[in-house]
């Protein structure tokens, strides 16, 4: 449960961080000194923006697909509906 | 364009539809009410809440009425780098505490019964000054929190009707007073959820009319072209969203987070992992949804609206400009609901951290649970009344007011992290780093010391406690065995 506990928790996590920290590099698909114009005139970097964002809620909803189908959740979930 | 539109044809249709809306949430607080009889229901709903219950009300507390007044006042001002505030990392502002802490928490709940923050500090630490500190400072940052959401309701009450400003900041105050006196953390997040949609529902057909006002995407980006590309590119035309700027936004608005009381509780109200899961999706696309659109129709409206006396008031005039008055007026209590949202949940808060965490904790450790519940219905009268004192000071712009307080809070984060990850995290260490961290944090932001490199003062501040904590519990006693073991080596053993 814990980000280090076992091998899924840590590709999980570092799978998460690795997203992370890539939206804070300043590639210029994410961060532009310069105007970069995609569909619209709209700067690119918004559009990369939200293809960042697409990946990590697809990202969450496999995790949570993966979590709940581990034994140890299962236990843990059958305590707290108790 | 002029900014006086204190026109009667607004008055009615907004006090009409605002009397609605109030009416509806004052049921569901009686609702709440009804079925709130102890303490865990008043402040965790007892770990029941279901998924769209606790994503509606993650989002719809973390996003305030700064989201749409104070974020959008900035994009404005600076264009589509403005956006940097939170857009880019947005994903991952629910996952990152979910992850760190989140999933810990709400086993910790169902074992150990904590109700709200200081709990836990107090337990993992062992130790009643810890959770002392924890209770004051949180208490002391949250009312700083109330404030910025009054401000902002005095605002659209002052654009929309033309009545003085302190009126919307004393009415906000008193109407979610009213819900959460009685309904406690049920009536704030069953609120939440309506709250939730109309703050959606808000950002979606603003960012529809500020395009429509612009004459199209297309138009609105090559005006904002031959103006001044500054306004499409990094750093913005006011030069204020750097590099630094950010990446100390992505970090604030996710992994800094964890350190928010508001935010950390709503794990403890969660029932099990199906629904924490399902409030991460549901919440997370709420926030992305409503932050993008909001903030970008900031930018949009550089085209259509021109220059304003104060940019606070983009939305509430877009809305007003462009649709006619019922509707607008509809809108306008999404906005309202911002505020609300967060504000509930600020006093539920606010309110455990004086009752519970100050009260019985160090007053009278015998009060009963009727005591206390009967105390924190007087308490959220006074601490929801000192938010409105802070509104009607105004120190500080929203977004200012918003950001101070949550990097006060955010400098708890080392001492929950460490505390959940590292068995040797001992309350000296904790006690002496958070301490230092607060007065570089405040020192920092009053301009007194400079050590930010560019950054937020918070990541510093946080960088400082994080350092200091490892050091001194590594050279000092840890906490007793006993208390490791529940918190590390039992903890999953079910």
């Amino acid at each position: 449960m814990g980000v280090f506990s076992n091998s899924f928790e840590k590709k999980w996590f570092f799978f998460f961080i690795f997203l992370y920290v890539l939206i804070m590099i300043p590639f210029p698909w994410y961060y532009n000194e310069s105007y970069v114009p995609g569909f619209f005139g709209v700067p690119v970097f918004l559009y990369s923006w939200l293809v960042h964002n697409s990946v990590v809620i697809i990202g969450i909803i496999l995790f949570a697909q993966a979590c709940l189908k581990r034994k140890d959740y299962q236990a843990i979930e059958k305590f707290l509906e108790e | 364009m002029s900014e006086n539109y204190q026109t009667s044809e607004f008055i009615l249709p907004f006090f009409i539809i605002l009397a609605i809306y109030l009416i509806i949430l004052g049921f569901i607080g009686y609702y709440a009410s009804r079925n709130t009889k102890t303490l865990a229901d008043f402040f965790v709903l007892s770990g029941k809440a279901g998924a769209i219950v606790s994503g509606f009300a993650y989002f719809a507390s973390q996003y305030s009425i700064s989201t749409f007044m104070g974020v959008p006042a900035i994009t404005f001002a600076t264009g589509f780098a403005g956006m940097s505030v939170s857009i880019p990392g947005i994903a991952f502002s629910m996952i990152i505490p979910a992850l760190f802490v989140g999933r810990k928490l709400l086993l910790m709940r169902k074992k150990f019964g904590y109700l709200t923050m200081s709990d836990y500090l107090e337990d993992r630490y062992e130790s009643k000054i810890l959770k002392l500190i924890h209770a004051v400072l949180i208490v002391v940052f949250l009312i700083a929190l109330m404030g910025a959401q009054t401000v902002g309701a005095g605002i659209i009450l002052n654009t929309f009707t033309g009545l003085p400003e302190w009126i919307g900041v004393v009415s906000m105050g008193i109407i979610v007073v009213l819900y959460c006196m009685f309904g406690g953390m049920k009536g704030a997040m069953m609120t939440d959820v309506i709250q939730g949609f109309l703050m959606v529902t808000t950002a979606v057909v603003t960012f529809i009319i500020s395009v429509k006002a612009g004459g199209g995407m297309e138009n609105i980006t090559a005006q904002l072209a031959e103006k001044s590309t500054a306004y499409l590119s990094h750093p913005g035309v006011k030069n204020n969203y750097s590099w630094t700027t950010y990446v100390s936004m992505i970090l604030l608005w996710s992994f800094f987070t964890i350190g928010q009381p508001t935010l950390f509780t709503k794990f403890f109200a969660m029932k099990n992992y199906s629904t924490l899961f399902k409030a991460v999706i549901l919440g997370t696309l709420g926030m992305l949804l409503s932050a993008t659109l909001i903030e970008w129709s900031g930018v949009n409206a550089i085209v259509s609206l021109g220059d304003l006396s104060s940019n606070d008031f983009i939305v509430p005039t877009l809305l007003r400009e462009n649709l006619d008055p019922i509707f607008a007026s509809l809108l306008i209590a999404g906005i309202f609901s911002a505020g609300m949202s967060t504000i509930d949940a600020l006093l539920v808060v606010a309110t455990g951290g004086i009752t519970r965490d100050i009260y019985q904790n160090i007053i009278n450790p015998k009060a009963s649970e009727k005591t206390i519940l009967k105390l924190s219905i007087i308490v959220t009268v006074i601490v929801g009344a000192l938010g409105v004192l802070v509104g009607l000071s105004k120190p500080d712009s929203i977004f200012g007011l918003i950001k101070f307080a949550f990097g006060g809070l955010g400098v708890w984060v080392a001492s929950i992290i460490l505390g959940i990850y590292w068995k040797k995290s001992n309350a000296i260490g904790a006690i002496s780093a958070v301490i230092i961290g607060e007065l570089i944090y405040i020192l920092s932001k009053l301009g007194v010391i400079n050590i930010s490199f560019g950054l937020d003062p918070l990541i510093v501040s946080w960088a400082v406690t994080f350092v200091l904590m490892l050091v001194i519990c590594r050279f000092t006693t840890s906490v007793s065995s006993k208390t490791i073991e529940r918190h590390f080596d039992n903890l999953l053993k079910i």
